[in-house]
């Protein structure tokens, strides 16, 4: 009895950590930051293969690996405190994000939606969110960035939080009234 | 008359192919599915039956072979050995592709580009839900697999399809037909050797994969083949279509991108250069099982260039070649037997592909040692 209760109990925990584990987005690792000399060239192969991903579901996944490659690298930016960096990536992945809602609507008309997709968008925005959530919690509401040989400037980072984490939201409820 | 036994037992295969259409036509094309209804229910269902005709079919397709490559050296059986051709293709051009559902996957993929209007180098047939194919396509969890020469070629018979899998299914058969012919028209424009046309255009393992199964593995030999052709000419502008056409055959499935240095190679030794076209296209097939397994329909790659190899070699290769074939061909018959790829599948296969060929060996072998001796 002892044995079986105890194998029950493994069982039921390797499914729950598996379920757990299934539901995760997982986002990318950090490609190439700016500054270094690959990043221009992978910013330059980023706009081809926008041509080369045409028909909307394949724009989709397009601009979703888009918008999460420039959260991921905003997120490193900011870890290293290079603000004024880290808020012009964000701004790239958040002008993907707003693609995302056209696309999906797109998808609808042409008949080429399913549950599966919606559902993936739904938890990718999920992790942007948790990743933005963290990101934000580490910095001040907003600093003072002096760029070389010019003037300080004032970033209010909480502005950049804000309507990222809106947008979002916003492509979340989208989502989920067509789920 | 006797050029009729070939023609009824392509007719009587044309029966027995019906036999293996997949119950999920009945939803996607319900003509494929009635035609092939009164036969499968006696032969895919009784796994028994369909082995032996498999194996009937086999030996009698052989027997053919042997005995059209002998009459071929007759002169005159040349007007009926072409009527032949002819014939044996149209018949099975209309018969269901049996051994293979890669056809299918060229009309998906084809429809995923033409149809969806979607990448198909990066979304995969499967992710269209809805679609009906998917009901009997394999293989449809990838991405499209082939180079874009044959995207391009594939718009021709999706688009005479008109949406009919039926259609698509004859459109993109009739391509194979096409290139089957193609590389007939060459060996003979080449060799005007009788016998050399009719080792490729009969061998059972080339009909049953270019025109059955409708593999697009005779779409990019006819291409290297033409290109090759060309190249060989002394105007600069059909070297240059040459290379391009060759050009071409690389981006249908990349295989004779090994035929490119070869090319090159063959400027010092002209008279090695089929030899060495064959021997670099097989070494590409004895290297496949590294990536999937040996496919059958793969020996299309050095089959083609074996009618051009002159003298004793030649026919010592082709000999060989015939043997090899046979083994090939047999590599279906596992499947067959058991309606699945795995379990004692891949074992059988590889039995099967080796023993007519060591079989063969050993009795040219025998052949040579003693009716050689007693001819001398």
């Amino acid at each position: 009895m002892k044995n079986f209760i105890s194998t029950a109990c493994l069982i039921g925990i390797f499914l729950f950590v598996s379920q757990v584990a299934e539901a995760a987005y997982v986002l990318p690792y950090p490609s190439y930051l700016p500054g270094n000399k690959l990043y221009k060239v992978s910013e330059f192969i980023d706009g081809i293969k926008k041509y080369w991903y045409f028909g909307t579901l394949t724009q989709l996944k397009y601009v979703q690996e888009m918008s999460d490659k420039h959260l991921v690298e905003a997120k490193t930016l900011f870890e290293y405190k290079q603000y004024a960096l880290g808020v012009r990536a964000l701004v790239k992945s958040n002008s993907e994000v707003v693609q995302i809602s056209p696309l999906l609507s797109r998808l609808i008309e042409e008949k080429k939606s399913n549950p599966e997709i919606v559902k993936n968008v739904d938890e990718q925005m999920k992790s942007h969110v948790e990743v933005l959530t963290r990101m934000f919690s580490e910095t001040p509401d907003s600093i003072e960035w002096t760029e070389e040989r010019q003037a300080p400037r004032v970033i209010n980072l909480n502005d950049f939080h804000t309507i990222a984490i809106q947008l979002r939201q916003e492509l979340r409820n989208y989502v989920i009234a067509r789920l | 008359m006797i050029i009729l036994f070939p023609i009824l037992a392509s007719f009587l295969f044309l029966w027995y192919s019906y036999g293996y259409v997949d119950i999920a036509f009945a939803r996607v094309s319900p003509l494929l599915y009635t035609l092939g209804l009164p036969v499968s229910r006696f032969l895919y269902d009784d796994k028994l039956t369909g082995t032996v005709l498999f194996i009937v079919f086999f030996v009698l397709a052989y027997m053919f072979y042997g005995f059209i490559l002998r009459s071929s050296k007759v002169a005159a059986a040349k007007k009926n050995i072409f009527f032949l051709i002819v014939a044996d293709a149209v018949i099975l051009l209309i018969s269901f592709p049996l051994f293979s559902y890669d056809i299918f996957n060229y009309v998906l993929t084809g429809k995923v580009l033409y149809w969806y209007r979607e990448n198909p180098y990066i979304t995969m047939p499967i992710e269209f839900v809805g679609e009906p194919m998917l009901s009997f396509t394999r293989a449809a969890n990838k991405v499209a697999l082939y180079g874009p020469v044959w995207l391009g070629i594939s718009s021709v018979p999706y688009f005479l399809s008109m949406g009919s899998t039926w259609a698509a299914l004859f459109w993109f058969k009739f391509i194979g037909f096409v290139a089957y012919m193609t590389i007939l028209i060459v060996i003979w424009k080449k060799t005007k050797n009788l016998s050399r046309v009719a080792f490729f255009a009969f061998n059972p393992l080339v009909l049953s994969e270019i025109l059955v199964n409708g593999h697009n593995d005779a779409v990019m030999m006819a291409l290297a083949l033409l290109g090759i052709y060309f190249i060989e000419a002394s105007n600069i502008l059909r070297k240059t279509l040459g290379y391009a056409i060759l050009g071409a055959s690389v981006l249908i499935k990349g295989a004779t991108v090994v035929l490119l240095p070869a090319v090159f190679f063959t400027r010092w030794y002209p008279k090695f250069r089929y030899i060495l076209y064959a021997a670099c296209m097989l070494m590409v097939f004895l290297l496949t099982p590294l990536r999937e397994e040996m496919y059958p329909w793969y020996a299309v790659w050095f089959m083609v260039f074996l009618p051009f190899i002159d003298g004793k070699i030649g026919d010592e290769l082709r000999w060989m070649g015939a043997f090899f074939s046979a083994g090939l061909l047999l590599r279906h018959l596992p499947y067959v037997m058991t309606r699945e790829y795995g379990g004692t599948g891949p074992m059988l296969r590889m039995i099967f592909t080796w023993t007519p060929l060591v079989f063969g060996l050993i009795y040219r072998f025998l052949s040579l040692k003693f009716y050689g001796k007693r001819t001398k």
